[in-house]
């Protein structure tokens, strides 16, 4: 009897033991291997000091204000107001006619201007302008997620405010030209890599931030845009997003262009790691404003972005014109253009 | 509706009468509904009062521990407040209880007067206040008359008057319907004020389709927007048979209109629908353009979609943007909700649109729970993400 309580015992023990040391986990199906956990993309120190500086400052690409753009009209009614209006065009566009009051400044001033030159907060609305409204857009979106709250482009630019600015720029740049050449391929966005590195050797992520947006006023405009024409010729070079609804996605789009939701991909770790960071990424929009704004956001985490000049407006005028009522296409037209008074 | 008067017993239909006659007396304007003439000639005022004042004594120690209990008025109980868009709409409960339910059931105390009419809302269990209601951020809302003016405040937990949306006192006007024919916005000082979002006055009109015109104004007496998100002007309501919302319209010279303001919608905003169910539960609230094609307002989505239990609480809303997908980002897909035998909500989920636990991107919270004492008032917060860890803030 003993024998036999204590084979018992010697046989049951280790079971109950090894069960117990088991952890209570699941077992796995013989020959059924759980999928091995996906490793999360690595992300740079600085980046996460920038990431976590943009959020702790409000973060301005989720937040009611985003995109701040302002209408020519409400511009117009604004004049006696406590607001700035800036002027980011050339001297000599500035000199043939500019809002009255509007004050000429280049871009690449702009952090210094603000920081020494004005008191921002004293107005309640400082309005960039230029002649098409992109290059402010972007100017705004910088300065927005450098923590000035009350900046804010004009839609269209000066094209908005005067015919004889919109006939120079938006007028002349609406083009049907590559219409027939869109594709209505879903594209899915590509699994989570990392992010662009960041090498400013700061180490708060306020002095990461300080050091991105003085790179990029240093820098100018000049590699900020990208035409349709350069798109066009050969798509594949570029990792393209397309920032429109659903419906004008489906209905036509850039060749390879994959689709981001306006509202849900800017301050989302999660969809920026679907960024290549080693490709040009072109953005792309409707006009070019909200494109320019997104940017201005993509570049200052360390992307390669451009801002598609004019957006659809620049190569498939047309279809948007023709689908204007079933897509709600914004496509520019005269209509856009407002007859306000020019000083010189 | 239930009619209340066939619910309360004899002794308090009486009480009440006393009541009302008591502080009549007080305001020296004598009501002799209750007494006749030859009742008056043999007992004079003094003797009135003081019989009246037994009486209540008497009648209060019968009745329990009542909030108004000294106004001997109507008391009818709801466990949710009924959807509204516009401060045109009388406050009304839906999923009614009974007196009895209401002393365990977190509860919305409705209070007429012997008129029928409102005198005061309050949330509460058991008679006792609790601030986590939908009384614009009050635990008890007051409504006092005289001639056709409406006069609604706002008081805490601790029955303290408060401020709600920067406004000291409402003041509606009623028409000879008793309908809301305007509404004034009062400071501390018995000044105008206007509230956050720039609103000194309304106006509304019920025109001739049966739509409500709702048109708002500043202190400047500038035609003024709903909020500065929602930029929309003239507004005009729709009710179904049930009175229940179903429209909000963003109108301009008797047109639908669309919205274009900048952040109001990339393609615009023209109308809200609701879809209310039978008992005025709000299952849907849809944003679309005038062209009826689906738009994300400034909060990034463009419908929600909300399931109820029998008794009227959600137990799941749903995000949808306007590409008709979960919505994404910032924004939480889908959120669901527990509740204790009170009624009052103990758990918050929130789940990606597969149903599996997400973290809120902007705190990474993914479960909040709360806890209540017992008299009904929230003692505890806590906040754990997916994996179930607490978060400390």
């Amino acid at each position: 009897m003993r024998f036999i309580i204590k084979t018992a015992v010697l046989t049951v023990l280790p079971v109950i033991l090894l069960a117990a040391c088991s952890g209570g986990s699941k077992p796995v199906a013989a020959g059924k291997a759980e999928p091995a956990p996906r490793t999360a993309p690595s992300i740079g120190n600085e980046t996460q000091l920038l990431l976590k500086e943009l959020r702790d400052g409000g973060d301005y690409v989720t937040s009611k204000q985003y995109p701040s753009l302002i209408k020519a009209s409400l511009v117009y009614e604004a004049l006696s107001g406590k607001n700035l209006i800036v002027d980011l065009r050339s001297k000599a566009d500035f000199a043939s006619g500019h809002i009255k009051g509007a004050v000429n400044k280049k871009f690449e001033d702009l952090p210094a201007w603000f920081e020494t030159g004005i008191k921002p907060f004293e107005y309640e609305k400082i309005i960039l302008v230029c002649n098409d409204g992109q290059a402010s857009c972007y100017a705004t979106s910088l300065l927005r997620l450098k923590g000035y709250g009350n900046v804010y482009a004009m839609r269209w630019g000066m094209s908005g405010w005067s015919k004889q600015v919109a006939d120079k720029n938006w007028l002349a740049a609406l083009s049907g030209k590559y219409e027939t050449g869109l594709d209505t391929v879903t594209r899915n966005k590509p699994e989570p890599m990392a992010m662009p590195g960041l090498n400013t050797g700061k180490s708060t992520g306020k002095d990461v931030a300080d050091a991105m947006f003085a790179k990029l006023f240093a820098e100018g405009t000049s590699g900020l845009f990208i035409t349709a024409g350069e798109v066009f010729a050969n798509p594949s070079n570029y990792y393209i997003i397309n920032l429109e609804r659903k419906d004008k996605y489906n209905d036509g789009h850039i060749p390879g262009a994959v689709r981001y939701k306006p509202d849900g991909t800017l301050g989302v770790t999660d969809e920026l790691l679907t960024i290549p960071a080693g490709r040009t990424v072109v953005v792309y929009c409707g006009t070019g404003h909200s494109s320019a704004f997104a940017t201005a956001y993509l570049r200052l985490l360390g992307y390669d972005a451009r801002t598609l000049r004019y957006g659809n407006n620049s190569f498939m005028h047309d279809r948007m014109v023709s689908k204007r009522e079933a897509l709600s296409w914004l496509p520019f037209s005269e209509a856009d253009v407002n007859n306000f008074p020019l000083v010189k | 509706m239930a009619d209340v008067d066939k619910q309360v017993p004899d002794l308090k239909l009486f009480s009440r009468k006393v009541v009302n006659f008591v502080y009549d007396y007080q305001s020296e304007i004598i009501n002799i509904k209750l007494f006749n003439k030859s009742n008056l000639n043999i007992m004079n005022k003094p003797v009135l009062f003081l019989l009246a004042v037994s009486l209540m004594a008497f009648i209060a120690g019968c009745t329990g521990n009542s909030t108004h209990k000294d106004t001997g008025s109507k008391a009818e109980y709801y466990r949710s407040m009924l959807f509204s868009e516009t401060p045109y709409d009388k406050e009304k409960g839906t999923h009614p209880i009974t007196a009895e339910q209401a002393k365990a059931i977190n509860s919305y105390k409705f209070i007429k007067d012997n008129q029928g009419r409102l005198i005061s809302v309050e949330y509460q269990r058991n008679d006792s206040l609790l601030d986590y209601g939908s009384l614009q951020g009050a635990s008890k809302v007051v409504y006092d008359y005289k001639d056709n003016k409406q006069v609604k405040s706002w008081y805490n937990r601790k029955n303290e008057r408060i401020e709600s949306q920067g406004v000291w006192a409402a003041e509606y006007t009623l028409d000879d319907k008793g309908l809301r024919t305007g509404l004034k916005y009062f400071g501390k000082d018995g000044q105008p004020v206007e509230n956050r979002n720039k609103i000194n006055n309304y106006v509304w009109h019920v025109l001739a389709d049966g739509m409500v015109r709702e048109l708002r104004y500043n202190l400047k007496g500038e035609e003024t927007v709903m909020n500065p998100f929602c930029p929309f002007y003239e507004l005009r309501f729709t009710y179904n048979d049930k009175g229940y919302v179903t429209r909000m319209a963003n109108y301009k010279a008797d047109t639908l209109y669309n919205c274009t303001a900048e952040n109001c919608g990339d393609i615009g905003v023209s109308y809200f629908a609701f879809a209310p169910n039978e008992a005025g539960d709000l299952e849907n609230f849809s944003v679309y353009n005038v062209k009826g094609q689906m738009s994300n307002l400034y909060w990034g989505w463009s419908k929600r979609i909300s399931k109820y239990d029998q008794n009227g609480y959600v137990l799941e809303t749903a995000l949808i943007d306007q590409d008709n997908e979960y919505v994404g980002g910032k924004n939480i897909p889908v959120t669901q909700y527990s509740y204790d035998d009170h009624g009052a909500v103990t758990e918050i989920r929130n789940l990606d649109k597969d149903r599996k636990p997400y973290n809120n991107p902007s705190d990474s919270v993914s479960v909040t729970k709360f806890r209540y004492d017992n008299t009904g008032n929230r003692i505890e917060t806590l906040r754990y993400n997916k994996d179930g860890v607490q978060k400390t803030k």
